[in-house]
């Protein structure tokens, strides 16, 4: 909770005030290590479940005499006069696509992590002058070598830092300014939330090379991807502007890549160090199935207007990923902070050119300018809510456990922008880049969207919606907006219908005309995007939404290995207690009907047989909550909820990676693990859950060398990374 | 004892119409002819918390005419809904409902072609648990056979009545009109 009425008193506000300032003391002292939260729980300053005390001058929400009917904490971010829809919404910003990494990338990328040695900068934490340490945080070895990286060898390399807020330069929207709201490129970006509110500073933002707006990686299949990401955050922990955590693990959500690439949470890597992750982009299945690559629906584009067959089963084509940091316990302030960035994935089915008709080329909205990958009519959509202090800078509340609420709506980290559009038909890659906010999208007209894909997978066919279903943090949304139904100078609003009281879940799904009204409490219910049609399009639009898109993968006849259960709740428990690869916090998950677990990324709770097929359940252990649970590597199908089909919504009935559980509710679905092997993770994507502690380690461990049984643990340290064996293995997890 | 009244609460379910009854048989609401209630069940689905879901379906017979270019569209059918309160016993907090609306079995004619209009909606909506909630949401529809990019929008509204004690939705009516 981080906002407050509109109508609460001064003297209320002033008492929220001196709560958030002593919040803060409690919070820098936890940020820079000097006390633990379980010293905290144990002075009586956190709660046996976590939560902040309920403490009069600590607690914001505490009751004061007048304040009962008060349901929340903080003053309101400040908007420095700064009005709705005053400033177009940037595009995102395009990466470098830079062929032949192996000579374009000093030092050369290597298949094993480079262990070249370098000089530490003695403000890393255990670190003594004169110590050294390898230049690249991957952990060494052989199990943590690229997986097919003579196979795949990279072909592009991305390269980018993670560094502290400045003013961007080099925007590449990779779209002419007409189709950009009229930004012009050329113009320094300085990095604000709006040209009215203040600059942040240094260490209030961390994004993509230090920027806005977010990034974006063009991708296509069959073309591997070096992505060399740089630590250039602060060397001394303590230079965090209050929150977040310098050392950061990247993880590309949804990637069907090996683990060593997927940013597991304990593979973390320090200031001053890079880590290379290798992205092969290959269709699932590809060791087994179309391995001769005859299917011309598998197939990725060339530079010519053509397509090349690739191995793999073309039903699991993806299309709308996303890569943030995945930073064990650092996750949400990592993300909230700008660790967060967007990867569009072109395959022949979803080219990204509207404009080729050749049997295989989907057409959706996108443009004709280039082979493949064209923006103008392909929008990237980036929304998170954030609130920011007195001074305009970004402000977090980490002390509250069960979900950070903001108060500030943005776009692609613009306050509520507008974006004008022709009259024709687009697509919007819709990310809910919160930190535990769900949403719920409807137009302001109460028109119809076509939702194309969930998760970033295409549908079997088009779902029409006249208001999407909730959206949960990091579920990506694919819809088509047709705004030819629209007059030039007439305006439409994308709108909030998810009321939150708290970060648990939401309160209410409001009708658009509830929202509009102004009369929610929630400050982030209602208008957000405004949409101006501004003119015709130049060129006819030729873009289709045909009315099949991509069946699923029909796994009927692939038997069922085992199944597994995961109970999601509170008051969970440690049966460990390792200093880097646990954490405490009242969140935390059942495996099998075992023990509520805290995290513990030593602990293996789950391990598939590599060639398998499982069907899992998720259930919410609690009523008064939801979880948006994500399972890292392959896709998955929704078999039931809460034990029937009947029960999943048709935009549901593609392939996920996130999973909405919804309060007292259960999820049943069905996943393949193949292809790749390592160690993977499972977690609430309410990431303030999942930092305390609702994730699990699982792996896939059996398809032969290098790989053991178990996989040793990493434990990251400036000086290198060490081995050892899992603190625990769950007694279901490797039957 | 959980497991028990899991299975029972399973084989409830699984009779699905079969124990269909009308409102003022089984929930003494006032008698509505255009409205059953099916009869609600209450799970313990959670081995760490003992929260409930209370899970209530209803058929609500549903018309009402949506204006509009090409022709007018009258609409009837049955609205399946299903209310599911969910306790909260962890934080202590009201209950809430996932709420489900389907209106599938819904169909329109047109005023002037008698063609037939469908629509697929299948919404599921947070709600705050109150005595009585009216639920409003807009659906697309299509004439039979007609490709989604030709869908055209409707309104439905509900009346619903909640037995705040039982956790029971005990009464719904709705109706159809142009949004």
């Amino acid at each position: 909770m981080f906002f407050l009425p509109r109508n609460t008193s001064k003297s209320r506000l002033r008492e929220a005030e001196n709560a958030r300032r002593n919040r803060w003391e409690i919070l820098k002292a936890l940020a820079d290590g000097q006390v633990t939260r379980r010293e905290l729980i144990k002075w009586g300053i956190f709660t046996g479940f976590g939560a902040l005390a309920w403490k009069h001058g600590l607690n914001p929400f505490v009751g004061s005499a007048w304040a009962d009917s008060i349901p929340t904490g903080l003053p309101t971010s400040p908007l420095f006069g700064v009005q709705d829809f005053s400033t177009p919404m940037p595009r995102f910003d395009v990466l470098a696509r830079n062929p032949n990494p192996f000579t374009f990338l000093s030092p050369t990328p290597m298949a094993q992590s480079n262990q070249t040695q370098q000089l530490l900068n003695p403000a890393l934490e255990g670190v003594a002058p004169g110590d050294t340490g390898p230049i690249e945080g991957r952990p060494p070895g052989p199990i943590w070598a690229h997986q097919g990286f003579d196979v795949f060898p990279p072909r592009i390399a991305v390269e980018a830092t993670q560094e502290g807020a400045k003013a961007n330069t080099i925007y590449n929207p990779q779209v002419a300014s007409q189709f950009n709201s009229g930004i012009d490129p050329t113009a320094s970006i300085p990095l604000k939330f709006h040209p009215g509110l203040p600059t942040q500073g240094v260490n209030a933002v961390w994004t993509f090379n230090g920027t806005i707006p977010p990034k974006l990686v063009i991708g296509r299949y069959a073309e591997p991807i070096l992505f060399r990401h740089h630590n250039k955050l602060p060397f001394d922990v303590r230079q965090n502007g209050g929150f977040g955590r310098h050392t950061i693990s990247t993880h590309e959500h949804n990637g069907h890549h090996g683990a060593e690439n997927d940013g597991f949470t304990g593979a973390f890597f320090f200031p001053g160090q890079f880590y290379d992750y290798h992205w092969p982009i290959v269709l699932a299945g590809f060791r087994t199935v179309n391995t001769g690559a005859t299917d011309p629906r598998a197939a990725t584009p060339d530079d010519h207007g053509g397509k090349i067959n690739i191995p793999g089963d073309w039903r699991e084509t993806m299309s709308t990923h996303w890569f943030h940091d995945h930073m064990f316990s650092f996750t949400s302030q990592n993300v909230y902070k700008g660790n967060a960035a967007m990867f569009n994935i072109y395959s022949a089915l979803d080219r990204g050119n509207e404009g080729i008709n050749d049997g295989v080329n989907l057409r959706l909205p996108s443009g004709t300018l280039k082979s493949f990958g064209n923006l103008e009519y392909d929008v990237n959509l980036m929304l998170a809510e954030k609130a920011w202090d007195a001074n305009g800078q970004l402000a977090m509340d980490i002390f509250d456990f069960d979900g950070f609420l903001g108060d500030r709506m943005t776009v692609n980290l613009t306050y509520k922008p507008f974006f004008e559009v022709e009259r024709r038909k687009y697509r919007f890659r819709i990310l809910n880049a919160s930190v535990s906010r769900f949403f719920k999208i409807a137009l302001s007209d109460s028109s119809t969207m076509l939702q194309i894909a969930n998760d970033g997978n295409l549908l079997p066919v088009p779902v029409p919606l006249t208001q999407l279903d909730e959206q949960g943090i990091a579920e990506r949304y694919d819809i088509v907006i047709d705004f030819s139904r629209y007059s030039i100078g007439q305006k439409v609003w994308m709108v909030n219908l998810a009321e939150h009281s708290d970060g648990k879940k939401p309160d209410d799904d409001l009708s658009v005309a509830e929202a509009l009204s102004g009369n929610s409490q929630d400050p982030c219910v209602g208008k957000f995007l405004e949409f101006r049609i501004v003119r015709n399009p130049a060129t006819p639009d030729v873009s289709q939404v045909p009315p099949v898109l991509i069946p699923n993968p029909d796994l009927s006849a692939i038997p069922v290995a085992r199944t597994r259960t995961f109970e999601f709740g509170r008051g969970a428990k440690t049966d460990t207690n390792d200093p880097v690869s646990t954490f405490f916090g009242p969140w935390g998950i059942k495996t099998d009907n075992g023990d509520m677990l805290a995290a513990d990324f030593g602990r293996v709770s789950a391990a598939p047989r590599s060639g398998t097929r499982e069907i899992w359940t998720l259930k919410n252990g609690g009523g008064g909550w939801d979880h948006p649970i994500h399972i890292h590597f392959e896709e998955g199908q929704v078999l039931a909820r809460n034990g029937s089909l009947n029960n999943v919504p048709a935009a549901e009935r593609g392939r996920k990676d996130v999973y909405r559980l919804r309060p007292g509710g259960s999820i049943t679905i069905t996943m393949q693990f193949r292809d790749w092997g390592g160690m993977f993770m499972e977690h609430c994507h309410n990431t303030v859950h999942e930092d305390n502690a609702m994730l699990l380690r699982w792996e896939i461990d059996d398809g032969g060398a290098p790989f053991l049984r178990p996989l040793p643990t990493p434990i990251p340290t400036p000086q290198g990374v060490t081995f050892r064996a899992p603190d625990d293995i769950l007694p279901t997890a490797l039957k | 004892m959980k497991t028990r009244r899991l299975l029972f609460t399973l084989g409830v379910r699984s009779l699905g119409g079969a124990v269909l009854a009308s409102v003022a048989a089984l929930s003494g609401f006032p008698a509505m002819a255009q409205t059953t209630i099916t009869a609600s069940t209450t799970s313990f689905t959670s081995t760490s918390s003992s929260t409930s879901t209370t899970t209530t379906g209803a058929l609500v017979s549903i018309k009402g005419t949506v204006t509009g270019s090409p022709e007018s569209v009258s609409f009837s059918g049955q609205a399946k809904l299903s209310a599911s309160v969910v306790t909260d016993p962890d934080f202590g907090n009201s209950p809430n409902v996932v709420l489900s609306i389907d209106l599938s079995n819904v169909t329109g004619v047109g005023s002037s072609t008698g063609k037939k209009y469908v629509t697929s909606s299948q919404e599921v909506l947070s709600r705050r648990l109150i005595a009585a909630d009216k639920v409003q949401l807009t659906f697309p529809f299509v004439q039979s056979g007609g490709s989604p990019t030709t869908s055209r929008v409707g309104a439905a509204s509900f009346n619903l009545s909640y037995n705040v004690n039982s956790l029971k939705l005990t009464g719904a009516t709705g109706q159809i009109a142009s949004p």
